[in-house]
C-alpha cells in the first residue's frame, strides 16, 4: 500500500496540472475545453491509479 | 499561446524519415518475416509504392482544392466541428495506443538487453518522461532533434548491415518470392501502417518554411524510409534466415550482437542501443505530440501544452496494462499493424474526397464559377 500512494505522487501531480488547465479553460468561458481536460485529468489519474493497484497491492 | 511555428523542410524530412525508419528497431522486422518469409524485404518497398502513390493523389487533391489547408480544416469546413472532434479523438486514440505500445517494446527491449535488474516501471518512467519533456517543447524541438539524429540514425543502420557482412548468406533470400505473391502483397497491404508519416504530413506541412515542399518532403521521407527498411531487412535475412528472423522480436540487437571485426571490434550492440533509444524517443515524441496537438485543433484549446503530462502519463499506463511482452506483440500485431491502414490511409481520403463531394455541391447549388476553398482562420495556431 505504501508503494502505491508513493507511486501515484507524480500522477496526483499530473492530475492537479491538467484539472487547474480546465479550470483556467473554465474561467475563459470554453466549456468544452474544459470539459475534455477535466476527462483527460481524470481518464489518466484512473487509468494510472488501476495499473499501480494491480502492481503494488 | 499564439505562435506559428516555421520548419525548414530538411528538419521535417528528418523528422518524418526517422519516424518510419526506426520501425527497424521494432517488431517489424518479425511481422515481416512472418508473413513473407525469404521476401520480407518486398514489403516494405511494396508497402512504400503503395504509400508514395497515394501520398501524390493526397497532395494533387490537397493543393488543387484545398491550398494552404491542413486535414483538420479540410474537415472542419467538410463536416463541421462536432463530426471532426469525433474522427479526431480516432487518430488521438490511435496515437495513444501507438505510443504506449511502442514504450513497452522498447522498455522491454532495454530490460532484456542491457538492464536486466533494472524495474520496468523506473525505465518506463524515464523514458516517458524523455518523450513528455521533448513533446513538450512542440514540433520545433521534435523536428530539431530529429534533424540533429538522423545523420547519426542512417550511418548507424548502414554500418551495422555492412559490419555484418562476414555473416551474409546470399542464398538466404531464396527463394525469390518467399511464401508466395499473394501474401507479399496483403502483407505489405496489412503492415502500411507504418507509413502514418503521411497522415502527419497532411496535419503539418502549413508549419513548412515553404509549404510549396509539401510534395517534395513527402516523397523524400517515403523513398529514403523505404529503402533504409529494405536494406535493413535485406541484410538481416541474409545473416539469419527467414524462420529464424521471424521468431526474432529484437531485430537490430540481434544483428549487433552477430559484429565480428576481429577479436577487438565484436559484439557492438552496446554502442547501438544509443542508436534505437534516441530514434525510439523522436519516434514517440512524434505521437505523443501529435495526440495533443489534435486534440488542442479539434477541441479549440487555445495550447495542448497542458495536456501532454496527461497523455504522456496514460500513454505509460496503457504500456503496463499487459502482464508481458508477447501479449503487447499480439495486440500491436491484431489491431495498430493490421488495421494501422483505416486511420493512416482511408481516413485521410474520406475528409478530402468529401470535402471535394461538398465543394461540387456547394458550386453547382450557386451556379458560380469553379472556387477554390480557402482556410478561414489563417493557418494554424499553436504548434
Amino acid at each position: 500500500m505504501f508503494k502505491f500512494l508513493l507511486a501515484m505522487l507524480i500522477p496526483l501531480g499530473i492530475f492537479i496540472y491538467t484539472w487547474s488547465f480546465g479550470h483556467w479553460m473554465q474561467i475563459k468561458r470554453k466549456w468544452m475545453g474544459a470539459f475534455f481536460a477535466y476527462a483527460l485529468a481524470l481518464c489518466s489519474a484512473s487509468t494510472t491509479g488501476i495499473i499501480f493497484w494491480r502492481m503494488f497491492v | 499561446m499564439k505562435t506559428t511555428t516555421k520548419l525548414a523542410s530538411k528538419e521535417l524530412i528528418a523528422m518524418l524519415t526517422i519516424f518510419v525508419a526506426s520501425n527497424a528497431f521494432l517488431m517489424y522486422p518479425r511481422y515481416a518475416s512472418q508473413s513473407a518469409l525469404e521476401a520480407a524485404w518486398m514489403e516494405p518497398l511494396a508497402a512504400g509504392l503503395m504509400t508514395l502513390l497515394l501520398f501524390l493523389v493526397m497532395e494533387a487533391l490537397l493543393s488543387k482544392f484545398f491550398p494552404g489547408m491542413d486535414l483538420v480544416q479540410v474537415s472542419q469546413e467538410t463536416f463541421g466541428k462536432f463530426i471532426t472532434l469525433l474522427l479526431t479523438l480516432i487518430v488521438v486514440a490511435y496515437f495513444v495506443f501507438s505510443t504506449a505500445s511502442v514504450v513497452r517494446q522498447f522498455t522491454e527491449n532495454v530490460l532484456i538487453t542491457v538492464l536486466p535488474s533494472t524495474p520496468i516501471l523506473f525505465v518506463g518512467a524515464v523514458f516517458m518522461a524523455a518523450v513528455a519533456y521533448i513533446a513538450f517543447t512542440g514540433l520545433e524541438g521534435i523536428c530539431r532533434t530529429a534533424y540533429f539524429v538522423q545523420p547519426i540514425l542512417i550511418i548507424g543502420i548502414l554500418g551495422l548491415c555492412l559490419m555484418t557482412a562476414n555473416w551474409w548468406h546470399p542464398l538466404y533470400l531464396f527463394p525469390i518470392w518467399g511464401s508466395g505473391i499473394v501474401r507479399v502483397a496483403s502483407g505489405s497491404f496489412a503492415y502500411s501502417s507504418i507509413f502514418v508519416n503521411v497522415l502527419l504530413l497532411c496535419i503539418i506541412f502549413p508549419h513548412a518554411h515553404h509549404p510549396r515542399d509539401f510534395r517534395a518532403i513527402g516523397v523524400v521521407s517515403i523513398v529514403v524510409s523505404t529503402v533504409l527498411l529494405s536494406a535493413f531487412l535485406v541484410c538481416y535475412h541474409m545473416v539469419f534466415p527467414a524462420h529464424a528472423a521471424g521468431k526474432s522480436s529484437f531485430a537490430l540487437y540481434e544483428l549487433a550482437r552477430m559484429v565480428y571485426l576481429g577479436r577487438f571490434i565484436q559484439r557492438l550492440e552496446s554502442v547501438f542501443v544509443f542508436l534505437w533509444v534516441t530514434a525510439a524517443i523522436v519516434k514517440m515524441s512524434v505521437t505523443l505530440w501529435g495526440a495533443g496537438y489534435l486534440l488542442g485543433r479539434a477541441i479549440g484549446w487555445q495550447t495542448f501544452r497542458p495536456a501532454i503530462p496527461s497523455l504522456a502519463l496514460l500513454c505509460f499506463a496503457i504500456s503496463l496494462w499487459k502482464a508481458d511482452l508477447l501479449q503487447v506483440m499480439a495486440l500491436d500485431q491484431k489491431y495498430l499493424m493490421q488495421w494501422g491502414w483505416t486511420v493512416a490511409f482511408v481516413l485521410p481520403i474520406f475528409i478530402v474526397l468529401a470535402g471535394i463531394v461538398r465543394h461540387y455541391a456547394r458550386r453547382g447549388r450557386m451556379g458560380g464559377p469553379h472556387r477554390r476553398m480557402t482556410s478561414r482562420r489563417g493557418g494554424p495556431q499553436h504548434v
